[in-house]
């Protein structure tokens, strides 16, 4: 076994830049694709190279772009929430994000009324979940390391202070948007209607009563799946249960 | 300066004096009354605001059934895009005296002419005032208890109707029937009912209960409403109605006192907490009649009326036009989709706002939803909204009826807009600010792209490594706070590091054993035992002589054979490093165990 280490591992190093090289070049025939106004084929490429296992944001911004040429703006929308998950102050992301939005058919709930809430969401709004966490895990590890400098660094007192200010201060602003950020990224299961529109239905069947319709881009927390449907959750709060295939996960499988 | 400042006060001063004149000439006149449902006796607020004239009175009508018991002023100056607009709010708190509808309106003078607001309705219902479908008073039985007798107490719920259409509102009424005899003080509600397959509201009801006498089984008893509710079935077939629970505090009157039958119940002069519920029920919801149903029908219930208006007859192509449409009249208005429109081709429905409102009065919901429409002309033209329809079924008349507004007229002026090939059908209003502007560009190409990979906070090593760095920092503490402690109590802290930092020595002086320098082993092997002695009695090691060694360990216990060795070693040390007496590698080791038996020794004698 011992013998067997050294091989595989070369043989992951190699086998790196291979897969590498997939997703680039279906990212970059892509791009030409796109240029030359072959929008559905740009698309189709862009879906190969996330396929390959590349999970970038200018992956992302292109295919939502290409999806949104196509008049496919729940998938865009999908897509540059996607890409925003992993550089969420990408302004080119944001942007796209908001114009793509413009062009739902329903109208999202306004944003929260209190200002904190406000306030805390936008910050939440420009950390990924790993930025955040690095910042209160510095901030955690720094308050630690006052404490534990505090006896043997008598001399250096106002130093060691400082450090413990600085670790609490990191601590305090990153600890809540950790908090938010992963729980979002962890616990909640999001998507978005990719659909252009879908009935939502009172039961997991297609003879289920129609309760409400809901459109391209709306956000769903999915709150369980049974066979070909999910039971979901839109943001003004209500329920229902539609197939799966027409909408698209906010998360990779590696999340 | 100060000429410059003051020409520029007088101007803003002008600006503010125009502007004023010119808004004066808009005068606004509103009305608002809440809530628009009450009991007689209670109050309402009545807020009349005049907008663009600061002196104005305005008058309030139709306010028979109420006595005006406090008024207050207050006025207020907005200015917003340079236009300014002057408010004054007169708000009433009025006392509802007479059940009816009351139907409200503030009229205003001005320059010969009288301004009206929208007249407001406000439902003033009777206090313990029947429903509209009064309970059928047969349906109440008395229910007895294990040993036939009448319950003291009891509640039940009392529908309106039994066998209620989709859509159509049901009326729940919870009551509470209680024996005479018996007084009621306080009560409290710890059960809330659950309605399946419902839409519920609550209807209005008094804080307090109205009891009024029934007799029920020959039976004389008091009833009183305590919960009132608006249902909504929302399906054919079974639905089912909850139970409401509520404990109530009672003791028994002067009239009850010495009755025997409730002797074991309210056994108690003072009076008792009592539990009662009542029973869950079922109704079986019909489906409405495909019979005369409108093509255009889809799900409203309820009477209505609709209205409708443009904000403006004259727009220019791409402007956009706000078509506003007002259903409201009584019934579950979430039900009630937007109004079709039959629109020209060349009319674009951009946002689409519905604002539901339901007021729930003492037997009815009322309800209003408004949808705003912004409309948009890809071409210059003259423009027709067709009437717009609202199909209802209407519970009263056991049949479907129509509502209807009058069409509508906007002309479009300008160039004809080119296609958009890539918009969908509907925008939102966000999307008529980015109207002319595009997605940004897509990325350049690239030589490798960022895999996808396990976040930080799937990793378990990480929270172990968070997890247990307080830990560490715990544990290094509590040693620095201990090693802190032990230097502070230098004789404690010496005498514990006496053996530790002798064996130190006595392990150098091992590792010259077998070099050829007998003076530097026999000093190691000297000080480390006296050094050991100097921890241990807290004293400086080179201090000594060897008589006064021996004094001080006589004193400290150490007995005279340890005390003897100690000078025979001392003696041999001191002959081979002063003396230049030759030392071989076997009377070395000899010396090196001596040491060590006699660190033993003196650790062992001096701990003692």
């Amino acid at each position: 076994m011992k013998r067997l280490w050294l091989p595989l591992l070369l043989l992951t190093l190699l086998a790196a830049p291979a897969w590498a090289d997939v997703a680039a070049d279906h990212y970059n025939r892509g791009n030409k694709l796109f240029s030359d106004g072959q929008y559905a084929e740009a698309l189709a490429a862009y879906q190969a190279a996330l396929d390959s296992g590349a999970d970038d944001a200018a992956v992302y911004l292109n295919f939502g772009n290409a999806a949104f040429r196509l008049n496919e703006v729940g998938l865009a929308i999908w897509a540059y929430e996607m890409g925003l998950r992993i550089e969420p102050r990408n302004e080119d992301l944001r942007f796209n994000l908001r114009y793509a939005g413009a062009f739902m058919r329903d109208e999202m709930p306004p944003a929260d009324e209190v200002f904190i809430l406000r306030v805390g969401r936008a910050l939440a709004g420009h950390f990924t979940a790993d930025e955040a966490l690095a910042g209160a895990a510095a901030g955690w590890l720094l308050c630690g390391l006052a404490v534990l400098l505090w006896g043997p660094w008598r001399r250096f007192r106002w130093r060691v202070i400082a450090l413990g200010v600085l670790g609490a201060l990191l601590l305090a602003f990153f600890a809540p948007i950790a908090a938010a950020n992963v729980h979002r990224q962890a616990v909640l299961d999001r998507a978005v209607v990719v659909a252009d529109e879908v009935v939502v239905r009172t039961g997991p069947a297609e003879t289920a009563k129609e309760a409400f319709t809901v459109h391209g881009g709306m956000r769903l927390e999915l709150i369980e799946t049974r066979d070909d449907y999910a039971r979901v959750r839109i943001p003004t709060g209500f329920e229902g249960w539609l197939p799966t295939e027409t909408y698209r996960a906010l998360r990779r499988d590696t999340d | 300066m100060w000429i410059r400042t003051g020409s520029l006060i007088l101007i803003i001063l002008l600006a503010l004096t125009t502007a004023a004149s010119a808004a004066r000439d808009q005068v606004r006149l509103e009305l608002e009354v809440q809530p628009r449902s009450v009991l007689v006796g209670d109050s309402v607020e009545i807020s009349i605001v005049v907008e663009g004239d600061r002196k104005a009175q305005p008058q309030l009508e139709g306010a028979e059934a109420f006595r005006i018991v406090g008024t207050q002023s207050g006025s207020s100056v907005r200015i917003i895009n340079g236009v300014i607009s002057i408010s004054n709010t007169f708000t009433y708190t009025a006392v509802a005296q007479r059940a009816g509808t009351a139907t409200l309106t503030a009229t205003l003078k001005q320059r010969g002419r009288t301004l009206r607001s929208e007249p407001v309705s406000v439902l003033v219902a009777q206090a313990g005032q029947a429903p509209a479908t009064p309970p059928p008073s047969g349906s109440v039985s008395v229910p007895t208890d294990a040993q036939g007798r009448a319950k003291p107490m009891f509640m039940r719920a009392i529908l309106s109707a039994d066998k209620p259409y989709v859509g159509e509102q049901l009326t729940v009424e919870y009551r509470v029937y209680i024996r005479e005899g018996v007084r009621p003080r306080n009560f409290s509600l710890n059960e809330v009912p659950e309605f399946t397959g419902f839409v519920a509201h609550e209807l209005i009801t008094s804080n307090r209960l109205n009891f009024e006498g029934v007799t029920i089984d020959d039976t004389p008893y008091r009833a009183a409403t305590v919960k009132r509710y608006a249902l909504f079935p929302v399906a054919p077939g079974e639905a089912s109605i909850g139970s409401l629970g509520m404990q109530m505090s009672v003791a028994r009157t002067s009239r009850g006192r010495g009755w025997d039958p409730f002797e074991d119940f309210f056994d108690l002069s003072q009076g008792r907490t009592v539990q009662t519920a009542s029973q869950p029920v079922s109704v079986t919801v019909l489906p409405l009649p495909a019979a005369g149903r409108p093509a255009d029908w889809r799900e409203g219930v309820g009477t209505y009326k609709v209205s409708a208006q443009l904000d403006r007859g004259e727009t220019a192509v791409g402007e956009p036009v706000e078509l506003k449409i007002v259903v409201e009249g009584y019934g579950n208005v979430d039900s009630i989709p937007r109004p079709q429109l039959a629109l020209d081709e060349a009319i674009r429905v951009y946002s689409e706002k519905a604002k539901p409102e339901v007021v729930a009065g003492y037997d009815l919901v009322s309800s209003k939803k408004t949808f705003e429409i912004i409309l948009i002309a890809a071409k210059p033209g003259e423009y027709e909204i067709p009437a717009i329809r609202v199909p209802f079924w209407d519970p009263k008349e056991k049949g479907y009826r129509v509502a209807t507004t009058a069409p509508l007229r906007f002309t479009a002026t300008g160039e004809a807009e080119a296609a958009q090939p890539q918009a969908p059908g509907v925008l939102s209003r966000e999307a008529i600010e980015l109207r002319g502007r595009d997605l940004r560009y897509i990325r350049g190409d690239k030589q490798s792209l960022r895999p996808a990979h396990k976040p930080w906070s799937a990793r378990p090593a990480v929270w172990i490594i968070l997890g247990l760095w307080p830990l560490l920092v715990l544990g290094v503490t509590i040693h620095q706070i201990r090693v802190g402690r032990l230097r502070a109590d230098r004789r404690s802290w010496r005498s514990r590091r006496a053996l530790r930092e002798a064996k130190q020595r006595l392990t150098e002086a091992r590792a010259l054993l077998a070099k050829p320098e007998a003076a530097r082993f026999y000093a190691e092997l000297h000080r480390a035992v006296l050094g050991f002695i100097a921890d241990k009695l807290d004293t400086a090691a080179p201090g000594f002589s060897p008589d006064e060694l021996a004094a001080r360990l006589d004193e400290a216990g150490v007995s005279d054979e340890t005390i003897g060795n100690l000078r025979d070693l001392w003696r041999e040390a001191d002959h081979v490093r002063f003396a230049g007496q030759a030392a071989d590698q076997k009377r070395r080791k000899d010396a090196y165990g001596r040491a060590r038996d006699l660190l033993a020794d003196l650790a062992r004698e001096l701990e003692r």
